[in-house]
């Protein structure tokens, strides 16, 4: 997945839109611009959350932890 | 107190030498009294480079000499120092070569607090001293965690915890265990290892070491100074969470941050899912609320200008009537002075129009016209004048040469009549003939032809072609 959205960088550009709009001086356009992104956002963070998965993988001393295997969550 | 004359009874056979006496009290000792147990306070002690122990164990009345091999040693975590109050399991027997009674000890505990205790409590003194618990030496955990490499057995409950609280609070993160045994002999040196490894790999934003609950001997490693050191070398954030809560290991105390358990350490390392909905939503309804703010703000402003708007009409109906009214003015003023100009302009233009070069032209082009008139009749006249006398000289002309003409062709006629006596025909008529040759040479010589010339002869009435067969001369 190339295009995995990044939870932690999605939320912190929807804090940035929050502040931004907090501070005021913005011109209506702006506003709705950034309204929008921020719903958006928003809604991609919450699917983020709400579908991430868990990847776990096992190194081991034997090699050096050098290689890494799947790990079975239910082993 | 002997007496000089007192009289020993003795056999001179018996007299023992020093070791052979040494000897005999040695085995003595050694057969007759059995390993005991022995409590006493420490005191003297030494441990020269051999790495073997020597004290005293001592209490108020008396003292005895101790001696601790190095192989003794072995299981016992803690260093002994003067004034600890310890229990030991010792075996009492003689040093021969100084005669010194001692015992030799196999195993020694403190009183009080186990052997393992003790031996925890100094580690801790000597490391903290050393500075290794240093709080400026802790390092804070890392706001996002993406990976979270996690130093523990494979096996067990405590990976699956901390798994099973990370898929709950925090998906995101990757983890990666080390895996490493985590107890028993070497266990340390292994976890020492398994931390340098983790920490070296460079993927993990925070370490979580961790083993689940158990006795102090199951948790030593985690006590050990080897460990200690290794986490303190780490530059990769490190959560200690090793047994209970209740359980403190010195690794504990040098990582960055202790966790009661595996699972709150996972809950350390990660932000919370619902948290973090709970923050999303907040943010959302922040944004909303912000909009809508900014909405009414400018839904405001809009209102106030619409308010202001009839007032402003009013002010732009004086200004326009005002205006008109100027207008108007205006419009007479320039018609005014239009009209006044106008005036002065024509009575200029008639001035001009006299002095106009027009005036002059027309007139020039008025003698031209004339001039021109007059010259084409001239010519004309001129022209006709000459038709006149080119006609007469042409009928003067057809007329002498007409009369020149008939003069000629009356002189032909009479020639012609005259030819007509002297033609050749008329005597071709009266019976003389022509011969020619071929090239129409007229014969008068019999000279001018040869035998097989050929010959024409023109009669009166046609021409006889023959071959010259005879010439005779006259």
């Amino acid at each position: 997945m190339a295009e995995k959205f990044d939870f932690n960088k999605g939320l912190s550009e929807l804090e940035d839109i929050v502040k931004t709009m907090e501070s005021g001086d913005l011109s209506l356009e702006d506003s709705l611009k950034r309204f929008e992104q921020g719903v958006i956002l928003t809604r991609q963070c919450q699917t983020a959350l709400s579908e991430a998965e868990q990847k776990i993988s096992l190194l081991s001393a034997a090699d050096g932890y050098q290689a890494q295997q799947p790990l079975d969550k239910e082993s | 107190m002997l007496q000089p004359d007192f009289k020993l009874d003795f056999n001179t056979d018996e007299i023992y030498s020093v070791s052979d006496f040494l000897s005999l009290c040695h085995s003595s000792i050694e057969n007759n009294i059995p390993t005991c147990w022995l409590r006493g306070e420490i005191s003297n002690f030494s441990s020269p480079a051999s790495g073997h122990w020597y004290f005293s164990l001592k209490d108020k009345q008396g003292q005895i000499r101790c001696a601790m091999f190095r192989l003794s040693q072995r299981n016992t975590k803690f260093i002994p120092e003067n004034g600890m109050e310890v229990l030991l399991q010792a075996a009492p027997t003689l040093y021969q070569v100084r005669g010194d009674f001692q015992l030799i000890v196999r195993h020694i505990e403190p009183v009080g607090v186990g052997n393992l205790q003790a031996a925890f409590e100094q580690f801790k003194v000597k490391l903290r001293d050393e500075g290794l618990f240093d709080a400026q030496y802790k390092k804070s955990l890392p706001a996002v965690v993406n990976t979270i490499g996690v130093i523990s057995s494979s096996n067990g409950a405590v990976i699956q915890d901390i798994i099973k609280v990370l898929n709950k609070r925090y998906p995101f993160a990757e983890i990666l265990l080390f895996d490493c045994v985590v107890q028993g002999e070497g266990s340390a040196e292994k976890l020492a290892q398994a931390i340098y490894a983790a920490d070296k790999s460079g993927r993990c934003d925070v370490l979580i070491l961790a083993r689940g609950g158990g006795s102090l001997e199951d948790l030593w490693a985690f006590n050990e100074e080897l460990l200690a050191r290794a986490i303190f070398a780490t530059t990769t954030p490190i959560i200690s969470a090793v047994g209970h809560e209740t359980d403190t290991t010195i690794a504990d105390f040098v990582a960055d941050m202790r966790a009661p358990t595996p699972s709150a350490a996972a809950m350390l390392a990660t932000p919370d899912r619902l948290e973090l909905l709970t923050k999303l939503s907040k943010l959302h309804a922040n944004l909303v609320q912000r909009t809508q703010q900014t909405l009414s703000h400018y839904q405001q402003q809009l209102n106030q200008l619409d308010l202001n708007l009839p007032s402003f009409n009013r002010q732009l109906n004086v200004f326009a009537q005002r205006l008109d009214e100027l207008n108007t003015r205006l419009d007479y003023q320039v018609k005014i002075t239009l009209n006044l100009h106008q005036g002065k302009l024509n009575t200029l233009f008639e001035q001009l129009k006299q002095h106009s070069p027009i005036t002059s032209i027309k007139h020039k082009q008025q003698l031209n016209q004339l001039a021109k008139i007059q010259l084409n009749s001239h010519i004309k006249r001129t022209i006709s004048q000459q038709q006149l006398n080119l006609s007469n000289l042409t009928q003067s002309l057809e007329k002498s040469i007409r009369h020149h003409l008939e003069q000629q062709q009356y002189k032909l006629a009479r020639h012609s009549a005259g030819l007509h006596h002297l033609s050749p025909l008329n005597t071709l008529s009266r019976g003389y003939s022509i011969s020619m040759r071929e090239d129409n040479q007229v014969l008068d010589s019999v000279s001018q032809v040869k035998i097989g010339t050929l010959i024409s002869t023109r009669l009166n009435d046609g021409k006889i072609y023959a071959k010259v067969e005879k010439i005779e001369n006259n």
